[in-house]
């Protein structure tokens, strides 16, 4: 197997997923990529960094987290303003009317998502669309099982008091 | 609404589909960049020079202790008498030998003085 033929076949295999949880961890596309291919770059120069790994999902989520963060240090003041601009059109306080409650949920629920601290944020992505268990949630984020529980209770909770105007309504 | 209705809504929100033109555009950039990396131009330091340039240079109390001593050296050399007819260090190597600073001109006088020393004396005849 030559290597790009590696590579397609892991690009395959896990690059919708890094792309869901990057996009929604940067919000933008362009940054998405950049990520991305920071992360194919590494595994064409040193096709060595996958020997012996177990889950090699679990380790290229890792890799994906550690650049986010690192891009996160170093436009940390982008990221400040960005964030103000994201409050500024948070659709909760100027809700558009919707004839169908479910999709009105998805949309507020949509929006609220990005408005999550990116701590929690990553373990709700991880949980809910990739169905990692707490323990391979800590394992990527490098952190405890217990800490990935909460981090997620906490999400849920801030979610579910996004919906609370609506939810007394729904069936 | 509980945890379980909230994470089902949670999986019904529509999921960003990942571009399909990334494919090439980025399995072919990882290659090239691989390539360029893998060229004998040696890209970074090895690990002993590295080491080395750490000491020498970039260590403010190990760059500072060399120079100290490069200068303890220099002055050294400068401060040690040295013997015009021999040029050697005397002090360094034989510290108990005398050591005398002389003119070209005692130098000259030494010398025919050690001569006359050394050939045998000759009967003169009053």
């Amino acid at each position: 197997m030559t290597l790009q033929d590696w590579l397609e076949g892991l690009y395959r295999d896990h690059a919708p997923a890094l792309f869901r949880f990057l996009i929604r961890l940067t919000g933008d596309e362009a940054d998405t990529k950049d990520i991305l291919q920071e992360i194919f770059r590494r595994l064409a120069k040193t096709p060595r960094l996958l020997d012996g790994v177990a889950a090699p999902r679990s380790y290229l989520f890792r890799m994906a987290h550690r650049l986010v963060i690192d891009r996160h240090r170093r436009d940390q003041t982008r990221q400040h303003y960005d964030r103000l601009a994201w409050q500024e059109r948070d659709p909760i306080s100027r809700p558009e009317p919707l004839a169908d409650d479910a999709l009105w949920v998805q949309k507020v629920l949509d929006s609220s998502l990005d408005t999550l601290p990116p701590e929690q944020k990553e373990v709700v992505v991880l949980k809910v669309w990739e169905n990692m268990t707490f323990a391979e949630i800590a394992e990527v984020l490098d952190i405890s099982a217990n800490t990935a529980a909460s981090r997620y209770r906490y999400a849920l909770d801030k979610l579910r008091e996004s919906l609370r105007p609506l939810y007394k309504d729904l069936p | 609404m509980n945890d379980e209705s909230l994470e089902q809504h949670l999986r019904k929100l529509p999921q960003p589909e990942l571009p399909a033109g990334w494919q090439t555009e980025i399995i072919a950039q990882a290659l090239r960049e691989a390539r360029e990396s893998a060229s004998p131009t040696r890209q970074v330091w090895p690990p002993f020079l590295m080491f080395l340039r750490q000491i020498v240079a970039r260590n403010p109390l190990t760059a500072s202790a060399l120079t100290a001593l490069w200068l303890l050296i220099f002055l050294f050399k400068a401060s040690t008498p040295v013997d015009p007819s021999e040029k050697e260090l005397l002090a360094h190597f034989d510290p108990n030998r005398p050591v005398y600073l002389v003119s070209i001109q005692d130098e000259i006088r030494l010398a025919e003085l050690l001569q006359d020393q050394s050939e045998p004396r000759r009967l003169q005849i009053p």
